[in-house]
């Protein structure tokens, strides 16, 4: 909380230099992908694209801390990745993950204020002011009329909010998101991004999420950081386009990129 | 707000309810004792007889008090084991828990004796061969639950444990005499009685340990509701919970196994019940609620086992079965699928 307040807008809140990814193991080591740089900054909606297997939820899960990084540097909110304790980290960072979760008999709020539990003490009981942040995000993410709910009544669209309004109450400077639209038509794919962006510019905390949806991520997003394996680029979406960053995407042999539209086309 | 129900009524309800088995189970037995005689037993007034005083008081009392510690114990390793795994069908016998028990109850009363090593069988000996054979049960499907990821092999595997466990008590009585054969089938029938108040006394100490590390697990049981990778992301160390949840479910299985024997279906089935009168998933409710609920369950299965042949108490495990099978089964046909 005090190094959300402390750090000054502008000021990165997550710093990746020279990044590389993959898996350690006693044999040998796999670099999925290297050469990745790229700042999230506060109030910013940065999309994380690349073709299937390209190592997007590697390159997520080594930002979360669940596997940790070959090479180059982390930064978060100043200091390295490394040198936060479970319970900090769980301060600054915060999930919406593609698995399914075990119990869908939890009510909605209970399942938002389980985001509080970093803040909570050895028991778990909710202060004044972990109702206050539940509340808030409830009425951020317009779940009002859904917050006595059981999960399992509630349609993927509805539920995605869910997680996201915990992973909101969990008050992070950082909020990272693995494929927040699968499964979902376009409305409600629409519907998410914007509510995304929308929450990282009335929030001012910096969202990140992966997704296969790149035009709606182009007309969305503030950053995107565009995987290509062997390197990553990083920019404003029109940046991305004039650079002709998304011609080298996918293979050139079925569809092609429109610069002018920002949509793919089939060759 | 988020879980301001108290759920008040259930619980003043589930104690009345507790408080009436409780006296009912006492009330039963194969002599004939007037209820107002049991009630000034109880309350340390005089009886007609003095031989009634003695039935409650060594006999009945303890069977009774047994029984709320058995079923209540039982129904926190279930809830516990059932959250850990995310698997609704997760309980202490289930996972080859009872059955680690069994195996190390089994070594202690026949391996020893045909090895011919002495050993003295004390009920401390046979709770500490009990509680470390459930434990390294636990650990062996802890450790392969690492590497598959898939719940439903867990439990398979869990399966398999017990009847290697089954083989392995198999090739004990084989070799083993008659007479250490019929000690551990005997064991093996389930028991309440028979407990000596120092016993009872043991395994309370034993049974509010584990009870109390539950309550230590009690915020990362919550977390663990949203899955590993959730717990994970809101600070819960998975490895340092996960160990105090397994550690506690070996000492409430372990030890009411090495007491009572291996009493079924209570640790699958009462979480189940309970989450039908409590609607809610949080361990800070459903925590006391398996308690009372396990505790009354218990009761009534030891009242039906004394019930019919006045002369003869029925195995506890048969009647465990005989109950909590067909719940399982009608909670499965009418709620369509188990929501945990």
């Amino acid at each position: 909380m005090t190094t959300a307040m402390t750090s000054i807008t502008g000021h990165p809140v997550l710093r990746a230099e020279k990044l590389a990814i993959g898996y350690l193991s006693r044999k040998a080591t796999t670099t999925i992908a290297r050469d990745i740089s790229f700042e999230l900054s506060r109030g910013e909606l940065t999309a994380v694209i690349g073709a299937n297997g390209i190592g997007k939820s590697t390159l997520l899960r080594t930002l979360s801390k669940i596997q940790s990084a070959l090479s180059g540097t982390l930064t978060l909110s100043g200091k390295t990745l490394d040198s936060y304790s479970n319970i900090r980290l769980a301060q600054e960072i915060s999930l919406v993950l593609t698995e399914q979760i075990p119990s869908r008999n939890l009510t909605v709020a209970e399942t938002i204020a389980l985001g509080r539990q970093p803040y909570t003490n050895w028991i778990g009981n909710l202060t004044a002011e972990d109702t206050r942040k539940v509340r808030e995000a409830i009425t951020l993410l317009h779940l009002e009329t859904l917050q006595h709910k059981k999960c399992y009544t509630l349609s993927d669209g509805q539920f995605q909010k869910v997680m996201i309004a915990r992973a909101i109450a969990q008050d992070t400077s950082l909020v990272i998101l693995d494929e927040p639209t699968t499964h979902l038509d376009v409305y409600h794919k629409t519907y998410i991004l914007k509510l995304l962006r929308d929450l990282a510019h009335t929030t001012q905390k910096s969202i990140l999420y992966s997704s296969h949806e790149i035009d709606l991520s182009i007309q969305l997003c503030d950053k995107m950081l565009v995987m290509l394996g062997q390197r990553a680029d990083f920019g404003t979406p029109c940046e991305l386009i004039e650079r002709g960053t998304f011609r080298e995407l996918f293979p050139p042999d079925l569809i092609e990129f429109d610069p002018n539209t920002g949509t793919f086309r089939i060759r | 707000m988020p879980a301001v129900r108290s759920y008040k009524i259930p619980f003043i309800l589930f104690s009345l309810l507790l408080l009436l088995c409780f006296l009912t189970n006492i009330s039963m037995g194969s002599v004939r004792i007037p209820f107002s005689q049991i009630l000034s037993v109880l309350l340390g007034g005089e009886t007609e007889k003095p031989s009634w005083t003695y039935i409650v008081l060594n006999y009945r009392l303890p069977k009774a008090v047994m029984a709320v510690l058995t079923g209540a114990g039982l129904a926190v390793s279930g809830l516990l084991m059932q959250t850990l795994f995310r698997n609704p069908l997760a309980g202490p016998f289930v996972l080859g828990i009872s059955s680690g028990a069994s195996l190390g109850v089994a070594i202690l009363i026949m391996g020893a004796a045909t090895l011919g090593i002495s050993v003295f069988l004390s009920s401390t000996v046979f709770a500490i061969a009990a509680t470390a054979g459930s434990f390294l049960v636990l650990l062996a499907v802890i450790s392969v639950s690492l590497r598959v990821r898939d719940t439903m092999a867990i439990l398979i595997i869990g399966l398999m444990f017990g009847s290697i466990t089954s083989a392995v008590v198999g090739v004990l009585s084989y070799f083993s005499s008659a007479e250490k054969l019929q000690q551990y089938i005997f064991w093996s029938f389930g028991s309440l009685g028979n407990m000596s108040w120092n016993e009872l006394l043991l395994l309370f100490i034993i049974l509010s340990t584990g009870i109390l590390m539950s309550i230590a697990a009690l915020k990362s049981l919550n977390a663990l509701l949203l899955g590993e990778n959730y717990a994970r992301s809101m600070g819960t160390n998975i490895r340092q919970s996960r160990l105090l949840i397994i550690g506690a479910t070996s000492l409430l299985a372990g030890s009411i196994t090495a007491f009572a024997g291996p009493v079924a279906f209570i640790g699958l089935a009462v979480p189940h019940l309970t989450r039908q009168v409590f609607n809610t998933t949080n361990h800070r409710i459903l925590l006391p609620a398996v308690i009372l609920y396990g505790a009354v369950l218990m009761l009534i299965c030891d009242t039906i086992a004394q019930w019919p042949a006045s002369e003869h108490t029925m195995p506890i495990n048969a009647i465990t079965s005989i109950v909590g099978a067909p719940v399982v089964i009608w909670l499965l046909v009418r709620k369509k699928k188990m929501i945990f």
